[in-house]
């Protein structure tokens, strides 16, 4: 019977210890990853619910907010990647093959919201209603928290890498290697 | 030109496989250029051909400015084909 992460049920054998406790590590891991992930995709789609122009009144106050949530997430990334270096090479850190799927949304949904924050910048430089004593501020809050997203963009797609390039060691070869770069193309279009 | 990293042939995981099977046809074909230089030993200096950090073995390659190919040297010179999907770099507002 294989004992089950979590359940405080003790070994016996120290090996079997052994197992057990990288066995919890990557489910621990790579389930915050994807749930990190959900988390993020979910984060992101909040200012898409936002009146653009609201926000950009409110700017300052909704901003730095953002900016803590989004700062909590790098914390959050780097801890998490500081995990994954430490996985033992001959185990699969991505067993459903979904962690790295996941990430990918992540990065997609991070994206958007740079884009809108962007256009959100934008507008602000050409807003003729923001005076001149609100206008750097909003700015510069904007660039703050794209800065950020940049940050943050970057450790999912570094872990995203990580993962992929961790588990393609542990993945079965094709059984045959080739010379022939058409015949190796042939091959990986054929069913 | 980038150092030659002796090269006999080119292999792929089955990840990497359906990995490729899940781009589209254009995205394919950069891969399918990228693949050629590969085995034919012509990589260009813009491929940026470079080792994966923290991974030994493992190389990186540029499929195009966004889209990235890795693969790892096996001890028989085999190149393995590891994985390939987007790369992006967010940039900065003007």
């Amino acid at each position: 019977m294989r004992f089950r992460p979590g359940l405080g049920t003790p070994s016996a054998l120290a090996s079997d210890r052994e197992y057990h406790m990288s066995d919890r590590f990557r489910i621990d891991t790579v389930q915050a990853l994807r749930n990190v992930s959900g988390g993020l995709v979910w984060a992101a789609q909040r200012p898409a619910r936002l009146d653009l122009l609201g926000a950009i009144e409110n700017s300052v106050d909704w901003r730095a907010s953002r900016q803590r949530v989004v700062e909590a997430f790098i914390d959050l990334f780097r801890l998490l990647q500081a995990d994954l270096e430490k996985f033992p090479a001959d185990l699969p850190l991505d067993t459903g093959d979904d962690a790295a799927e996941s990430l990918l949304q992540a990065e997609d949904s991070i994206r958007e919201w740079h884009a809108e924050l962007c256009r959100c910048r934008e507008s602000a430089v050409f807003d003729p209603g923001l005076s001149e004593d609100h206008e750097p501020s909003v700015i510069v809050e904007h660039e703050k928290l794209c800065s950020a997203l940049e940050t943050l963009h970057a450790l999912c797609r570094d872990s995203r890498w990580y993962i992929m390039n961790h588990d393609a060691r542990l993945d079965e070869s094709s059984a045959k290697a080739f010379s022939s770069a058409e015949a190796l193309i042939a091959e990986l279009n054929a069913e | 030109m980038p150092p030659p990293l002796g090269i006999d042939r080119v292999s792929y995981t089955n990840k990497f496989k359906r990995r490729y099977r899940r781009l589209d046809r254009r995205m394919r074909a950069e891969v399918d250029t990228l693949i050629r230089e590969l085995v034919e030993d012509r990589l260009s200096p813009g491929r940026n051909l470079k080792p994966m950090r923290g991974h030994d073995g493992i190389y990186e390659l540029r499929v195009s400015y966004r889209f990235r190919l890795t693969f790892r040297l096996r001890e028989d010179r085999v190149a393995e084909l590891s994985a390939v999907g987007p790369h992006d770099v967010l940039d900065s507002p003007a």
